[in-house]
């Protein structure tokens, strides 16, 4: 489980000597024990995406011990409030480095879980949240009026429309002969905006959750729309039976539960999708349509380690 | 599967952020309080079947995001509203003032009969209030909007909040009703797809007499 954040960790430089895995084996978590150089580096990735697509994902070996750890986060009980203390510097630290972005309601639930599995390393957290928000999401996911999520929110409906067209055109109809028409928003909306920008933090069981990070981090972006995808499809029967919104919207009650049920099936949907080379099109559109394309910047970041020390003396 | 209501209402929840719009729509639907702050991500709702009156009346309850960024987003769940909670925190000076701001929102994307309320929240912090009752009751009779203070936290007032604006609503629809349709019908079970088919500007044409 989420092999490639640790890998991450060890790539930000931690000073903490930490090898996960086996030292022995030929291929682990830390490129570069495939040969030297780009090649090396590009089979290593080759192969942590084909690992992290098998049924049970990373091996085990890869896997750190204390994130087996269920139930109560890091964030209650009595190491609670030392430990939201650090949840806070991390995020101040984070709208420092980037004071376009700043905080936006939802950064708590992925520096939570980042913090949880950097073993409580702030700057290196913060530098996985940089990399996250910067280098993996879409650009413009959390900033200004939330464009670059609006534009992928509409990208999925069509992408849902190309993939599951049955249940797309039940949603579309449902949404139209709601009381009025016209009204009702999409109806797929209230469930991917919460997805896409928590990447399914409140939403899937630990364990299938690290998982769909790694696809994240290895294969990109789309696997968020890949896995909104496979939930609409696991979802699919249970939709299909509604009559109205109000019927989808109380039905979805029980439907996150059975996406927290399904966990590795989930996972294994998610893979099933491939990929999804119509999403650069859709998203450019939709892009373009809510607003039109700002003209280049260049971003003016303060240096990593001074948005962290700045954090840490808070 | 059989209409389990005899009413569906549509509220929303606006404000601005760490007010406690969640923290009451939690006290209404679950009668708990949570003192961890999880905030809103963009939009939720929570559904719970009232009975109002002899009728079973189901509240489709969207909560929003009071963070500024999230504005563009959560407006389109205005037009659809039936009745909308303005909260503010009674010890948050600014939350207060923001409440014209939010109104001017609502004036500009939900309907233009849409029920209002205004709610004071966190009215247990009394040693940390900066917002007077009476400014609140000014505010109010200004707008002409019922007003009432709250406390998600010591569950005073919430339920009341709710019935309130359910019952305002219902009221309103019932009126319509007897207005658009002299002859009393019965059991009232009769929407038909192509009775949806109008495109009215308010609400109270599209009532939900399901």
């Amino acid at each position: 489980m989420s092999a490639i954040l640790n890998s991450l960790r060890n790539l930000a430089g931690s000073s903490r000597a930490n090898s996960a895995g086996d030292p022995g084996a030929k291929f682990g978590i830390t490129p570069g024990e495939e040969g030297s150089g780009e090649g090396g580096y590009a089979e290593w990735l080759h192969a942590m995406r084909l690992v992290a697509r098998l049924p049970a994902g990373v091996p085990q070996h890869f896997r750190r011990k204390d994130l087996h750890r269920t139930g109560c986060s890091l964030f209650c009980g009595t190491e609670g409030r030392e430990n939201q203390a650090m949840l806070r510097r991390v995020l101040l630290a984070y709208a420092r480095w980037n004071k376009d972005v700043g905080y936006c309601q939802g950064f708590n639930m992925l520096a939570a879980i980042i913090l949880e599995v950097m073993e409580k390393s702030e700057s290196d957290s913060l530098k996985v949240m940089v990399y996250l928000v910067e280098a993996v999401l879409p650009e413009g996911y959390f900033a200004d009026d939330l464009r670059g999520l609006s534009a992928d929110m509409a990208a999925f409906r069509d992408l849902l429309r190309l993939r599951l067209p049955r249940l797309a055109h039940h949603m579309d109809h449902l949404q139209r002969i709601s009381d009025g028409g016209g009204v009702e928003p999409p109806l797929p909306d209230v469930f991917t905006m919460q997805w896409f920008l928590t990447l399914y933090a409140t939403w899937l069981p630990r364990d299938s959750l690290l998982r769909v990070w790694d696809l994240v981090l290895l294969d990109g972006n789309e696997v968020l729309l890949l896995t909104a995808l496979a939930i609409w499809d696991l979802l699919q029967d249970r939709i299909l039976s509604a009559r109205s919104a109000d019927e989808f919207y109380s039905c979805m009650g029980g439907g996150a539960g059975a996406i927290w049920d399904a966990g590795d099936a989930l996972v294994a949907r998610v893979v099933a999708f491939g990929s999804a080379p119509e999403l650069p099109r859709l998203r450019s559109l939709h892009r373009y349509r809510v607003t039109p394309p700002a003209p280049p910047s260049v971003p003016s970041h303060p240096p990593l380690q001074s948005a962290v020390s700045q954090s840490t003396h808070t | 599967m059989a209409k389990t209501y005899d009413y569906l209402l549509k509220l929303l929840l606006i404000g601005d952020s760490g007010v406690g719009k969640t923290s009451i729509l939690f006290r209404f639907s679950e009668d708990a309080f949570n003192i961890s702050f999880i905030s809103t991500i963009g939009i939720d709702f929570k559904i719970r079947t009232i009975d109002l009156d002899g009728k079973k009346v189901k509240l489709q309850i969207w909560d929003t995001a009071g963070q500024e960024r999230f504005r563009t987003i959560t407006t389109a769940y205005y037009r659809g509203s039936m009745g909308i909670m303005l909260v503010y925190d009674v010890t948050n000076e600014k939350s207060f003032e923001n409440i014209k701001n939010w109104i001017r929102n609502i004036e500009e994307n939900a309907s233009a009969d849409v029920e209002k309320m205004i709610l004071g929240n966190k009215c247990d912090l009394d040693s940390k209030r900066q917002v007077s009752k009476e400014r609140g009751e000014q505010l109010a009779i200004e707008y002409q909007i019922k007003f009432v203070e709250t406390s998600a936290k010591d569950s005073l007032n919430v339920e009341y909040a709710f019935f309130t604006l359910a019952r305002d609503i219902k009221a309103k629809m019932e009126k319509k009703q007897e207005a658009s349709n002299p002859t009393p019908r019965s059991g009232a079970h009769q929407l038909r797809a192509n009775e949806q088919q109008r495109k009215p500007t308010s609400w109270l044409s599209r009532c939900n007499l399901l």
